[in-house]
């Protein structure tokens, strides 16, 4: 794309219609992961019960406006009752379990079973205060509001898709993840056809009977399907390796570990608030530079094509972005207001400074600016 | 004890980064602070003993000492505020809470726990103990930022006798905690942070004795948050959000 230079092809490059933010087309899910990280990123930061449920509500108004009718596009809401179920159990493990965090207001007293000393910091039953049961809601909420994010880019981007975007240094694993990602859906509606057709001719589905007798046709279907994918794979210069020094695969390899190695360990210092100086960007950036050097390395190695690569264009940058900025505004937030980013004193109204409305609301962005899914649109007659 | 954790965080962003990012935030808190106050066996090798400045590293905290009577002297607990041992002190009991930057020798409070004169004047009914409280902000120097540390004050908390040290504290004085229980501010000093780690830290110079006020009785008032009308703002926000997202559901099932 850098390489067009003269006037009229650069004109040509800003109508291109992946351009536009109104036209119907499956988004870059690479743009949606980055998006809902980004979110996560700032939840990780905010035990804020206002500023967990704002990102919720975020999360879950931009899958509602721009889901597509996928199967997987439903997931968010067992997403959410996951969350409820994160944030019950935390209370109640931590209200009954735990002598942390216990404060002086009491709800209930319940009768309590001693425990010998050995057992510092648990208890079982007894008193309940207000101050533990908020202390664990605001915990929970945060974990599940992260849960949530995660969710959120599961229903909006197909997995199936995004591994197609893997770099090709990494292609054993990507096949081992298209394979796996075609084939236990595809398993489990090849038993439910035969099951249900068993069924229809008057067996009962559920016996082990029933079972020996639909093995058989399940696994052929696979069998058929997995040598059609292979073909499929093998036409698209997949397994077909260009380069085969022995040593340059090491390398390859070992700079991608290396790199992923080091991601992890800059995450984990950045996200968690452990603060130690050398696990946070420095290791990072590191891991990522190694991470990128390998995977440019070993992409040379392999020569296969795309079939319809997805582009990445104006609205990819914008939903990433929004992603990105709202992990910044809320990066900064608890760098500035660390009492609003984690209240102090749980009783109390959390502070709500105007920087974390508008940290959150930076992520609702995604709901307007990215583009329809198509097989929304077709309903109201537009084109595709 | 970082090691674990970080062989944790690889293998759940070998599985996705979903575990990754889950469990950060969650472990993450327990390593934030030295685990100075609620964990005897550290307190044990911490700053009693000079263990810790061996390695370079000095920790500014509000350290957790009883009065000992027949010595009359602070004594740095053996255990944290939060234990239930604390909870069989009976009326008479003298706790001291220090802000300082300990570098080799424990820092307690700059005042005798005087427990007539912080206590003399309260009566407490029956069922109820009296336990006082020597709470010493701590000098300039100990303080971890621009802020500066008010009057060290003594208190007297009437409470439950099943009460530990910190729930009789948290009747006397606004605390702050870390998700551990740990104290981490009392009063609103200091106003963020959990501890504070400082790498080849100056010792501080010996502290002499300071007079405690007696006056005020009750937790400061340091609730001066006055962000409710973004508190309304935010949660109309949200109600917007989660209809609009219902409607769009709806509409589009």
């Amino acid at each position: 794309m850098m390489r067009l230079s003269s006037d009229s092809t650069r004109q040509v490059r800003s109508l291109r219609p992946a351009h536009s933010i109104t036209l119907a087309r499956t988004l870059h899910p690479g743009a949606w992961w980055v998006w809902a990280i980004g979110l996560a990123a700032g939840a990780s930061r905010l035990t804020n019960p206002i500023g967990c449920l704002l990102l919720l509500a975020v999360a879950g108004f931009v899958v509602s406006a721009r889901r597509s009718r996928a199967p997987w596009a439903y997931a968010f809401g067992g997403f959410l009752k996951l969350a409820l179920l994160i944030i019950v159990i935390r209370i109640v493990l931590q209200a009954l379990l735990s002598t942390e965090s216990q404060g002086v207001h009491t709800i209930v007293v319940l009768p309590q079973i001693p425990l010998p000393s050995g057992a510092a910091g648990l208890k079982l039953g007894g008193v309940v205060t207000w101050e533990a049961v908020i202390t664990a809601f605001d915990q929970g909420l945060q974990l599940a509001t992260i849960i949530c994010c995660i969710g959120a880019a599961n229903a909006l981007a197909s997995a199936q898709r995004l591994l197609r975007c893997l770099p090709g240094a990494l292609y054993e694993v990507g096949v081992a993840g298209v394979v796996a990602m075609t084939f236990a859906p595809q398993l489990v509606a090849d038993a439910v056809r035969v099951r249900s057709a068993l069924r229809l001719r008057g067996y009962d589905g559920r016996s082990v009977a029933a079972v020996r007798r639909s093995a058989m046709p399940v696994l052929e279907g696979a069998l058929a399907r997995s040598v059609d994918l292979a073909a499929a794979m093998d036409s698209r210069g997949y397994g077909r390796t260009t380069v085969d020094r022995r040593a340059t695969r090491m390398a390859t390899a070992g700079l991608v570990i290396g790199g992923v190695v080091g991601i992890c360990a800059g995450t984990y210092g950045l996200l968690g608030s452990a603060g130690s100086g050398w696990m946070g960007l420095p290791t990072l950036g590191l891991g990522c530079a190694l991470a990128v050097v390998g995977l440019v390395v070993g992409g040379r190695r392999t020569g296969r094509s795309r079939y319809r690569p997805d582009p990445w264009a104006l609205p990819e940058w914008l939903v990433a972005g929004s992603g990105v900025a709202a992990a910044v505004i809320l990066f900064l937030l608890a760098h500035a207001h660390p009492g609003a980013a984690v209240p102090p004193y749980p009783l109390q109204m959390p502070e709500v400074p105007p920087l974390l409305l508008v940290g959150a609301l930076v992520g609702v962005l995604p709901a307007f600016l990215a583009p329809p899914p198509p097989d929304r649109v077709v309903d109201k007659g537009r084109p595709r | 004890m970082a090691s674990p954790r970080l062989a944790l965080a690889v293998v759940a962003t070998a599985v996705g980064f979903l575990a990754c990012t889950a469990t950060a935030p969650a472990t993450a808190a327990a390593t934030a602070v030295p685990h100075i106050q609620a964990q005897p066996a550290q307190v044990a090798a911490g700053p009693i003993d000079g263990v810790r400045p061996l390695t370079g590293v000095s920790y500014s905290y509000w350290g957790f000492y009883q009065w000992d009577r027949a010595k009359h002297a602070w004594q740095f607990s053996p255990v944290g505020a939060n234990d239930k041992q604390t909870a069989t002190a009976t009326t008479g009991a003298v706790y001291g809470f220090r802000w300082a930057l300990v570098v080799k020798t424990p820092r307690p409070p700059r005042a005798p726990g005087d427990f007539a004169a912080i206590c003399g004047g309260t009566k407490a009914p029956a069922g109820k103990k009296r336990i006082a409280f020597v709470i010493d902000f701590g000098t300039a120097t100990d303080s971890p930022s621009s802020q500066r540390p008010p009057a060290p004050r003594g208190v007297c908390a009437v409470v439950p006798s099943s009460a530990t040290a910190q729930q009789a504290l948290d009747t006397v004085a606004s605390l702050r905690t870390n998700s551990s229980a740990l104290i981490c501010g009392i009063d609103g000093y200091p106003s963020s942070g959990c501890g504070q780690k400082i790498a080849n830290a100056t010792p501080p110079p010996p502290d002499g004795r300071v007079q405690l006020q007696l006056a005020g009785n009750g937790p400061s008032t340091d609730s001066g948050s006055s962000s409710l009308p973004w508190v309304i703002v935010a949660v109309v926000v949200i109600a917007a959000l989660g209809a609009g997202a219902w409607l769009l559901r709806a509409r589009r099932a």
